[in-house]
């Protein structure tokens, strides 16, 4: 239960590699951590412990690694990431990156919005970190592992942290001539 | 390291460079307060980004550690470069946001 964020960031990394921007393997956790602690970041010491990582520290590695820049969202309340579904709905249309959002104490990736201009009631599409079953289609989406969620269920719970601020990693394509 | 309290209204231009040993200043945007508070910081060019980020944070009265810089375009800044650096490269209207750290298990709904 500390890897989330790092899985997160290797999915991304695969997305580079898949798009063939990049032909680098997709780092471990131990990796991950060495390069931040080579940029500065980190101490010494943060190379084999467990410590969680963020959004900032993904953005610093995608840069490292891939040499992409990434956006950042951030959002004092779990309440107002509806209204980032417009914003997260051009991202995927013109990046098509998946997002890693960090807030409370999870970390998700995301890959995909489906918003309702009308009611503006929005769902997420996730992908979470935490599966370690095999590369199986089905069992993974039959498990609910990747799926919609809505930001507010039929019970209306939100998905979201109203008292969580949250920061919404948005990596960016390279620019290639 | 000079720093300036303003309010939450937009402020003025962008910091101006010297010539030879200049300064640059940075306005400085707390995010996590909604009445967005700001600060402007002038310090040397050569200066370590990291110390502008220290000292916005404890200005800010917020961790450090658990602070970081972006631009207004929501770019992710790597401290580990000058504040000259910092300045061309991205300019001087940036945002003081706390990092996230996560790794927990998703709840499942």
């Amino acid at each position: 239960g500390w890897g989330c964020a790092y899985r997160s960031l290797q999915t991304i990394v695969s997305w580079y590699r898949f798009q063939q921007y990049s032909s680098i393997n997709v780092p471990s956790h131990r990796e991950i951590q060495q390069v931040l602690v080579e940029i500065g970041d980190k101490d010494p010491s943060f190379i084999g412990s467990r410590e969680w990582i963020g959004a900032i520290e993904l953005s610093f590695v995608l840069d490292k690694l891939i040499g992409v820049s990434c956006k950042i969202i951030n959002v004092r309340s779990g309440d107002e990431l509806p209204e980032k579904c417009r914003e997260l709905a051009i991202h995927f249309e013109t990046q098509g990156t998946p997002v890693m959002i960090g807030g409370g104490v999870l970390a998700y990736t995301l890959l995909g919005v489906d918003y309702n201009d009308a009611s503006g009631d929005c769902a997420f599409l996730i992908l979470d970190p935490h599966y370690t079953g095999s590369d199986d289609l089905k069992k993974i989406v039959n498990g609910g592992w990747c799926g919609w969620k809505k930001s507010i269920d039929s019970k209306g719970r939100s998905f979201f942290l109203k008292d969580k601020f949250y920061n919404l990693l948005l990596p960016q394509r390279p620019n290639i001539v | 390291m000079a720093a300036a309290a303003g309010g939450g209204a937009a402020g003025g231009g962008a910091g101006a460079t010297g010539a030879g040993g200049g300064k640059v200043s940075f306005k400085i945007i707390l995010t996590s307060d909604p009445k967005l508070p700001f600060k402007v910081f002038s310090v040397p060019e050569g200066a370590p980004f990291t110390a502008v980020l220290k000292f916005a944070a404890e200005e800010f009265k917020v961790p450090p550690q658990t602070s970081a810089i972006i631009t207004n375009d929501g770019v992710g800044i790597n401290p580990q470069q000058s504040a000259g650096n910092v300045f061309l490269k991205h300019g001087s209207e940036l945002r003081l946001i706390p990092r996230d750290r996560v790794g927990a298990m998703v709840a499942s709904f």
